[in-house]
């Protein structure tokens, strides 16, 4: 393991380095998938972009709209704001739900879009809330939504010389319930073998809007606006709830891993896409 | 009085402020960096093995291949003990993904690293075979062929006439359970540092057999034992992986290359899982029963998958053919066991070595048996557990029986008869399971100890016993400051370190607390012998009316006549009493074709029971209760002691529900604790209980292993109580449970 | 790892088996494949890469085939080591051809074994990869039987 460290104190200094060493660089936020990597040798960059030291990259910050995250912000923090546990607590319960509290106090959010490992749990609550990425390079600076910036296995939209330098959460409609499901079929300090974040806006019964993603059993985590559609001015009854929850299950291409078999994650989705949504009707916020 | 008491580790301190002098973290003045170029091929020959491109590398400074064996004064290639079949780099073949086949001594890791790439090799792949059963097969790989069949050893035991009592049965069951892979997963990797100086070799290493890894270093350099010198610092964990001889012939070869300075050789975890590993076992387990629940015989199979080397198979497979009938009063007895070469990293020890597999088979088959016959499963056990004076499988006469003691302090403890908690809801079911293990020890073996006592009245103890966080040193210090009537607090304990301290058999299979206890004990007679003696004069009585306690050598008769212990050396000129304690066990001798004799001196036993809450859709199991017991016969330090039964408890609750080694054609696809799942201490039951049973007048007992292997089983029969899924394949993963659940068998691959 | 699939071409069978076999061609469509050369008519040497998100692999190594049952049957082997990543892939390469009403059905059988670093990077996505690559390979070669139609 050989490379060369760098520790930029500026934004542009962290641009320029990566513009320079392109595909051979590698950005270094909380380290905890990086240096994984690095010490099982699966990859070889010559330098490190460490990210560390340029100010200003962790907030989370409150707008009319929205929130804005910075890309340093750890997962741990998120956990703990006081405004993503009132306005987006299934992104707080998300947050709180990854590996254990050592990883949460040093992962970052930019590091977990970025890693992009499907085993995860913010990216799938991010994509229910519509989040927006910010990625910005020498080039100039782009907004990606979270779909299109999820690509597949570890891989994003990124270019090499890009950096995530904002994280926007659109305010959801007042008075949504949501909710984060976790399942792990293993230890309680395991990534997910599946999970569900859903947000549900309801008039009296009637369920005006829905959005459910699922994720971790599948190369990206993904949203069936077809089958939310279903829910669209119905009342969630036991059989609708089946049926979305069946439109989950037989529509995504579920992946086999040590964590369960294809087989396995078809059943989690149908199961958890109706606990949620049942802990929704039944009035969670 | 010292014992009995929860006094805290001796090196309780060191250990929370991180100061724990661990083998890892040794460092020696111009200490070499030592790394492996391994096997990327399961099997194969080496056609071409060439260094020469690395050996040239700026900071390497040596690399060994076999060519450095080739010649008569040359070391030897092939070691094991006690079936020399593992050479300790390959030579002209490959028997296994990951096996070593140069080892690089250089300045630094990231040059042995550049090094390994500039290694060439060719080969010729030949055919492999990783299933136990298939490579006992006609025809299949054959691995060495000094074994044609594949089979590193087999053995028999016969006892009863197994055809009348099948014929006699009411119901004959018959079920084949299996556990896979695992891996022992200590925090620190296997490590060994070697040096060379004037012709003796001493290696530092984290090894749970410091006098075995001597004799064998010994015998591979072809050197008298008094030039070898083995240190053995506290472990960061063993588990039985540490046993017998693993990596350090290979850290010595380097050294004895290198010449004039030391070696360190230390696994990353990638490599720890192709270093050892737990027996994958398959077992067929045959039982008669009589409608009242009476046993008319019982017959076993059990193929145990060795690896690519006999290694620790050898001895292991007799004492896995034992560890797998159970504790039941059954006439007519038949088992074959059978440890067969595989391409596949070798296996060996692992806490409760070769029992977790037969206590699996065995639990799970009497519950089936309880529920065929609507017996309940606690009272089908009582009913045919062994008590003292029983005759076991081996013919041989029980003493010291303690089975239903422990596994009703398990099940009252729980609450076996009272009614379980009704779930809201029926997502959620909730059941009980309960299980009990028999083990012998290891029988045939050897422990002394030496103490000195110094004019300061300061006593040190000399052991090899391996200190790996069980706290075995606190136990021996404990019986010797009781043996001795002296303070805790003027005890020190030292080794293991061949040069100093004297030869133990090794620290595994829960022996050190009993057989090193006993040689302390032994020991501290003779001490105490002496200090009588030293201080008679002082007394003036004869030494046989003197005795010594709390810290006074007294006249027995009149206690008030009494002389502080620390003064009686120095009033009489003397720097130091020293004392050598032993104590050695001399069973285990089988009849090869029957399995008849005494297999042990002392049976380990153990019990558990645990409620557990399966929730029916994801199949997910979690243990919310479990109680467990073992025999301790006389406890040493109450909190070690819970600590060995509540950390044997959660230890088999990984391999009970996650773990297991991912092999697909020859290939480790998990060497790493995220893949690979160990339990999380939030996997803990919420009440987690145990209680270790004394008897009046009864001596220490080991209590290492004897509440892990009934984890697995009393889980696997509280699923079937809460759900009706049997499962016969470890770990009972969610996903398991829930096709049991659906009736879904089929893997849908 | 076994890795199964298919996909469908719009051409008779023998047109498809021939273009299989016209191995310099037709290995132009497997994404990631270079330098190939002919050692003789049953074995080709080539370069391989592959791109998984930041971890990339460079497989050099050869590629025989084992079996051939015109137009129906190909089996191959491949073996191939990543020195940088100290690692080889092993498969077998089965691949059956079926006629169908409009064209030819080919499914695929990979018998893998991935050896050594890359081994632990996850099943999941070797399987996928494959499969990626393969969908790939079946529209490249479509594009290809089209363009030879025409010419
Ligand atoms: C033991 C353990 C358990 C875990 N369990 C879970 C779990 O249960 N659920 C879950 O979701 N995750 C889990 N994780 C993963 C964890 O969430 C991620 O490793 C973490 O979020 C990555 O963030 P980091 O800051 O450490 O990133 P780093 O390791 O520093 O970087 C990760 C990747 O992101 C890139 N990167 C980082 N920041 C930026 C940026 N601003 N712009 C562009 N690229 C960037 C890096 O170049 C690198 O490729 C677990 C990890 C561990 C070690």
């Amino acid at each position: 393991m050989s490379f060369e460290l760098l520790q930029p104190d500026s934004l542009p200094g962290a641009l320029k380095a990566l513009a320079q060493h392109g595909d051979e660089a590698k950005v270094l936020a909380g380290g905890t998938a990086i240096v994984l990597m690095l010490q099982q040798k699966l990859i070889a960059p010559t330098v490190l972009v460490s990210v560390g030291r340029i100010p200003d990259l962790a907030y989370i910050r409150s707008e009319p709209d929205g929130i804005h995250v910075g890309p340093l912000t750890t997962l741990r923090d998120m956990e703990r704001s006081l405004v993503i546990q009132t306005h987006f607590p299934l992104l707080a319960q998300a947050s709180g739900e990854v590996g254990n509290i050592r990883v949460r106090n040093q992962a970052t959010l930019g590091g977990n879009l970025a890693e992009a490992d499907y085993a995860s749990d913010p990216p799938t609550a991010l994509l229910a809330l519509g989040t927006q990425v910010t990625a910005t390079s020498l080039r100039g600076e782009r907004t990606i939504p979270l779909e299109d910036f999820l690509i597949g296995f570890y891989t994003t939209d990124l270019e090499p010389d890009e950096l995530i330098t904002d994280v926007f959460i659109p305010a959801s409609a007042p008075g949504s319930r949501t909710t984060y499901l976790k399942y792990r079929s293993r230890s309680s300090e395991d990534r997910p073998c599946a999970c569900v974040a859903a947000i549900a806006a309801f008039e009296a019964e009637t369920c005006t809007d829905l959005r459910v993603a699922v994720g971790a059993a599948s190369e990206v985590p993904q949203r069936l606006p077809a089958v939310e559609n279903l829910a669209r001015g119905q009342a969630l009854t036991d059989e609708l709830i089946g049926e979305i929850a069946a439109g989950y299950a037989d529509n995504i291409d579920t992946l086999e891993d040590i964590r369960g078999s294809a087989w396995y994650r078809t059943q989690m989705i149908r199961i958890h896409v109706v606990r949620a949504l049942e802990e929704l009707r039944n009035g969670r916020r | 009085m010292a014992v009995g008491k929860s006094v805290p580790m001796l090196d309780s301190v060191a250990r929370v402020t991180g100061t724990v002098p661990y083998p890892s973290n040794l460092k020696l003045p111009d200490m070499l960096v030592g790394k492996i170029f391994r096997s990327r091929v399961p099997h194969a020959h080496v056609m071409k093995l060439d260094v020469s491109a690395a050996e040239r590398l700026p900071g390497v400074v040596a690399i060994v291949t076999a060519a450095d064996f080739a010649g008569d004064d040359k070391p030897n290639l092939h070691f094991g003990s006690p079936i020399q079949d593992q050479p300790i780099v390959a030579g002209d073949r490959i028997r296994y993904i990951g096996e070593p086949l140069a080892l690089i001594a250089a300045e630094s890791a990231a040059v042995a690293d550049q090094a390994m790439d500039l290694i060439e090799l060719e080969y010729e792949e030949l055919s492999a075979v990783f299933d136990a059963e298939q490579a006992m097969l006609p025809g299949a790989p054959i691995l060495h062929e000094a074994s044609p069949d594949n089979i590193v050893r087999h053995s028999k035991l016969r006892r009863g006439d197994i055809d009348a009592g099948f014929a006699a049965a009411d119901e004959i069951v018959e079920e084949v359970f299996s556990s896979p892979m695992a891996q022992q997963a200590s925090l620190e990797t296997h490590v060994a540092t070697a040096r060379w100086k004037e012709g003796k070799l001493t290696v530092w290493t984290g090894s749970q057999s410091p006098y075995t890894v001597r004799r064998v270093l010994g015998a591979i350099f072809d050197l008298d034992l008094e030039n070898v010198r083995v240190i053995v610092p506290p472990l960061g964990g063993g588990f039985g992986g540490k046993g017998n001889v693993r990596i350090q012939p290979m850290a010595a070869a380097l050294a004895w290359k290198v010449g004039n300075r030391p070696v360190k050789l230390m696994m990353t975890r990638a490599e720890e899982f192709v270093t050892v590993t737990k027996h994958a076992a398959k077992i067929m387990i045959k039982s008669g029963v009589k409608f009242d629940g009476t046993f008319t015989a019982r017959e076993v199979s059990i193929y145990w998958n060795g690896g690519a080397y006999a290694s620790s198979s050898a001895h292991l497979v007799p004492a896995g053919m034992l560890r797998a009938i159970g504790p039941y009063r059954i006439p007519a007895v038949h088992v074959d066991s059978y440890g067969i070469y595989t391409n596949l990293p070798i296996a060996a020890a692992y806490r409760g070595a070769m029992s977790s597999q037969g206590v699996f088979a065995h639990e799970s088959h009497m519950d089936t048996i309880a529920h065929l016959l609507g017996i309940d499963p606690l009272e089908l056990r009582t009913k045919n557990l062994l008590r003292t004076d029983d005759l076991f499988a081996t013919g041989e006469r029980l003493h010291d029986i303690h089975f239903v003691e422990c596994l009703e302090a398990a099940a009252y403890g729980l609450g076996w008869h009272e009614p379980l908690q009704s779930d809201n809801g029926t997502i959620k079911k909730r059941g009980r399971g309960l299980a009990v293990m028999m083990k012998n020890t290891i029988a045939n073996s050897y422990s002394e100890c030496r103490i000195e006592l110094d004019a300061e009245g300061r006593v040190t103890l000399f052991v090899s016993t391996v200190e790996m966080g069980q706290g075995g040193h606190t136990a021996l210090a404990q019986i010797a400051a009781e043996a001795l009537g002296v303070p805790i607090e003027v005890l020190a304990v030292t080794g293991p370190d061949t040069a100093e301290t004297p030869p133990d058999a090794q620290t595994a299979s829960s022996r050190s607390t009993h057989m090193m206890g006993n040689a302390v004990l032994d020991g501290a007679a003779s001490l105490r012998q002496q200090l009588a003696e030293a201080a008679a004069p002082i007394l003036e009585w004869s030494p046989d009316d003197l005795s010594v306690a709390d810290g006074y050598v007294f006249v027995t008769t009149q206690p008030q006549a009494r002389i502080p212990y620390t003064e009686v050396l120095g009033r009489n000129n003397i720097d130091a009493l020293t004392a050598t304690g032993k104590y050695s066990t001399n069973e285990g001798k089988l009849d090869p074709d029957t399995g008849q004799g005494i297999s042990t001196p002392d049976w380990h036993q153990g019990a558990g029971a645990c409620e557990v809450e399966v929730d029916t859709q994801t199949g997910k199991v979690t243990v919310l209760r479990y109680h467990s017991a073992s025999f301790a016969g006389r406890v040493v330090n109450p909190t070690l002691a819970g600590l060995q039964n509540d950390g044997n408890v959660i230890f088999g609750m990984g391999a009970s529900l996650l773990e297991e080694v991912a092999i697909d054609g020859g290939q480790i696809t998990n060497p790493n604790l995220s893949d690979y799942m160990l339990p999380s201490f939030l996997d803990t039951p919420v009440e987690l209980k145990n209680v270790s049973l004394e008897e009046e007048g009864s001596s220490f007992q080991g209590i290492g292993e004897m509440t892990l292997p009934p984890v697995a089983p009393a889980i696997a029969n509280a699923i079937y109580d809460a759900v009706g899924a049997r499962i016969r394949d470890l770990p009972l993963t969610a996903e398991k449970v829930l096709r049991g659940i659906q009736g879904r068998t089929d893997h849908e691959r | 790892m076994k890795i199964e699939g298919s996909f469908t071409l719009e051409a008779p069978i023998r047109t498809v088996w021939d273009y299989l076999l016209n191995i310099e061609e037709m290995s132009q469509c497997i994404p990631g494949v270079s330098a190939l050369e002919t050692i003789d008519t049953k074995s080709y040497r080539g370069e391989l890469q592959i791109k998984v998100g930041p971890i990339k692999a460079a497989f050099g190594g050869t590629v025989t085939l084992l079996e051939l049952e015109p137009p129906h049957r190909l089996v191959a082997e491949i073996v191939a080591d990543d020195r940088r990543n100290a690692s080889q892939v092993k498969a077998t390469f089965t691949s059956i051809l079926k006629s169908l009403a409009d064209g030819t059905e080919v499914t695929y059988t990979i018998d893998a074994n991935v050896r050594g670093r890359l081994a632990q990077f996850g099943q999941a996505v070797a399987q996928s990869t494959a499969k990626k690559m393969a969908a790939a390979f079946g529209s490249c070669m479509q594009e290809k039987i089209d363009a030879g139609e025409t010419a």
